[in-house]
């Protein structure tokens, strides 16, 4: 979010009376906008541009219309150049350091990290002084600047022993790796398809199963998920989980359908979570999935294992029991946020765990709160106290 | 941070109208008038773009000739900043393509702050055209977004995101720097 006045607003300040990370934000922006307005602004003299519209009432009214500069303006150009750059170094002088102790504060919720680990996207190359320094270390600059900002990238998994590591799935599910392992099993079994329709037709029957173990061939030691139950008109989505990815289907089952208590959840809010959860077959049978997930011994994936997610909603009035609408919602500690909708209401899913709400609206005071997400969470009711806004100056 | 006055605030958009109509009629002191009230900005402009006093002076009465020539083509109720900032940018464009490689005059500062201008510079060099004109024209001349919208012909909103974009990629170096 840049603040540099262009879109400030009641809201915005708000919000950075909250958010410690976007005022430095600010701050530094602000310092790189007063560097660069120092760099990049050359304000001539009254007799540059009197010599200017000399020039320019000269050609209007003797039609000339070659581009050359006129001598008269060349040579206040060259008065005028020294002393301008001598006054824009000036300014840029005056500018850097102050950028530099900008640019060196820390970032509240940054952990220092080695110069090597430092993402260098987009960065262009350093400029080499002449000495060469700037391939050396500069302990004494500032070492707490090399920061990384811990917005939404994931991290790795460690590093498994190389030896005796199966071919895993990534940790993160890649929307990426995800697409390619899907295209390379569709391909696999069209390719089988083609291959062994002609032998199914020369057997006169189809053989339940021949596709999932010509693909699991290519994996031998992997056991097969389908245990060829007895032919369903619809298989479900769950039953057709690619076989080349065995690890991965016991963790994303326990992830989607973890160990719930049906009494803790009503049965409106059980049908929600079915209806997010694609892998429940149907609301019907959940026998017919449960004893699957509970009987597969859950092999030890921990980087698999995504956090797990839960629904918090609630709404938000204010003091007379009308619903605020527009309000900001926010996980600080998650960075997930939401704005209520005409009723007042709002929906968040987040990863289930102690978070710390933030309501924010303009007109009202700021109601922060504790709350435990759960995989189901019953609605939350904020109640808004109106404030008084004083007017700003 | 409190919102800044453009430092060339535009004309009032009918005044403007009737002079751009005298000057497309041929009326040179109407053209003129159009010019006084434009000419510091344009070579603000020239000068972010070019960076070099000698070509943003070059650029801003090449800019002024094809402008007087080119007068005739504005569309009623365009506007004539966006319009001659138009010119501004594809000759500073050229300039600068003509002149890549030439030495750059050596300012009198701290070594470290040059290097630091210089890190800067580079970061703003690798922007495209579009985002190093927004720059320039939020930063230098302080113009509203909307105004560097129909400077850059983009759709309402489109200047925010680029220059939140190129604010990004220009204050990564000096974290790096520093």
């Amino acid at each position: 979010m840049h603040l540099d006045g262009g879109v400030e607003s009641a809201l915005v300040r708000l919000h950075l009376d909250d958010c410690e990370q976007c005022r430095l934000e600010s701050v530094r922006m602000a310092s790189t906008d007063d560097l660069l307005a120092a760099l990049l602004t050359h304000e001539p003299d009254e007799r540059f541009f009197a010599a200017l519209e000399a020039f320019l009432e000269e050609r209007l009214h003797s039609g000339d219309a070659s581009e050359s500069v006129p001598p008269a303006l060349e040579r206040v150009i060259a008065a005028e150049s020294v002393r301008l750059e001598a006054h824009r170094w000036a300014a840029v002088t005056q500018a850097v350091p102050s950028h530099l102790a900008v640019a060196t504060l820390a970032d509240p919720e940054e952990k220092p990290v080695a110069a090597e680990a430092r993402p260098a996207a987009r960065e262009p190359q350093p400029v080499a002084p002449p000495g060469g320094a700037e391939s050396r270390p500069k302990p004494a600059m500032s070492p707490g600047a090399l920061h990384v900002t811990p917005l939404p990238a994931p991290k790795r998994a460690p590093a498994r022993p190389a030896a005796s590591a199966p071919i895993r799935p990534p940790a993160r599910r890649d929307p990426v790796g995800v697409f390619i392992g899907i295209a390379v099993v569709a391909l696999v079994l069209v390719v089988a398809g083609l291959v062994l329709r002609p032998r199914a037709r020369a057997h006169e029957a189809y053989v339940p199963g021949v596709v999932d173990r010509v693909v699991n061939a290519e994996e031998a030691p992997a056991p097969r998920i389908v245990e060829s139950p007895p032919p369903a008109p619809q298989p479900a989505p769950s039953d057709v989980a690619p076989p080349s990815l065995p690890e991965v289907a016991p963790a994303l089952a326990q992830v989607s359908s973890p160990p719930v208590t049906p009494a803790a959840v009503s049965p409106a809010q059980s049908a929600a979570s079915q209806a997010k959860v694609p892998a429940t077959p149907s609301p019907s049978s959940p026998a017919a999935v449960r004893p699957r997930v509970s009987a597969t011994p859950s092999p030890t994936v921990p980087h698999a294992a995504a956090p797990e997610r839960g629904i918090l909603c609630g709404r938000v009035r204010d003091e007379s029991g009308m619903p605020v609408v527009g309000a900001q919602v926010l996980l600080a500690d998650v960075r997930v946020g939401a704005l209520t909708d005409r009723s007042g209401r709002f929906c968040i899913s987040v990863p289930v765990g102690s978070r710390t709400l933030s309501v924010i609206a303009l007109g009202f005071t700021t109601e922060r709160r504790l709350v435990e997400v759960a995989r189901s969470t019953p609605e939350l009711a904020v109640t808004l106290r109106s404030a008084a806004i004083q007017k700003s100056q | 941070m409190q919102a800044q006055d453009p430092r060339t605030p535009w004309m009032n958009a009918a005044d403007e109208s009737v002079l751009v109509l005298k000057a497309q009629k041929g009326d040179r002191r109407a053209f003129l008038d159009l010019l006084r009230h434009y000419h510091r900005a344009v070579y603000r402009l020239a000068f972010a773009l070019t960076r070099d006093v000698h070509s943003a002076a070059a650029v801003t009465c090449v800019a002024v000739l094809k402008a007087k020539e080119g007068v005739r083509y504005i569309a009623e109720g365009q506007r004539f900043f966006p319009w001659i900032a138009g010119i501004v940018r594809s000759l500073a464009r050229a300039r600068r393509r003509g002149s890549e490689g030439s030495p750059r005059s050596s300012p009198r500062a701290a070594p470290g702050v040059v290097q630091v201008a210089d890190r800067l510079l580079r970061a703003m060099d690798g922007l495209d055209p579009d985002a190093q004109a927004a720059v320039a024209l939020r930063i230098v001349e302080l113009l509203p977004y909307a105004e560097i919208d129909a400077v850059l012909r983009m759709k309402p909103g489109s200047a925010l995101a680029l220059l939140a974009e190129a604010r990004d990629r220009l204050s990564a170096p000096l974290r790096s720097a520093a």
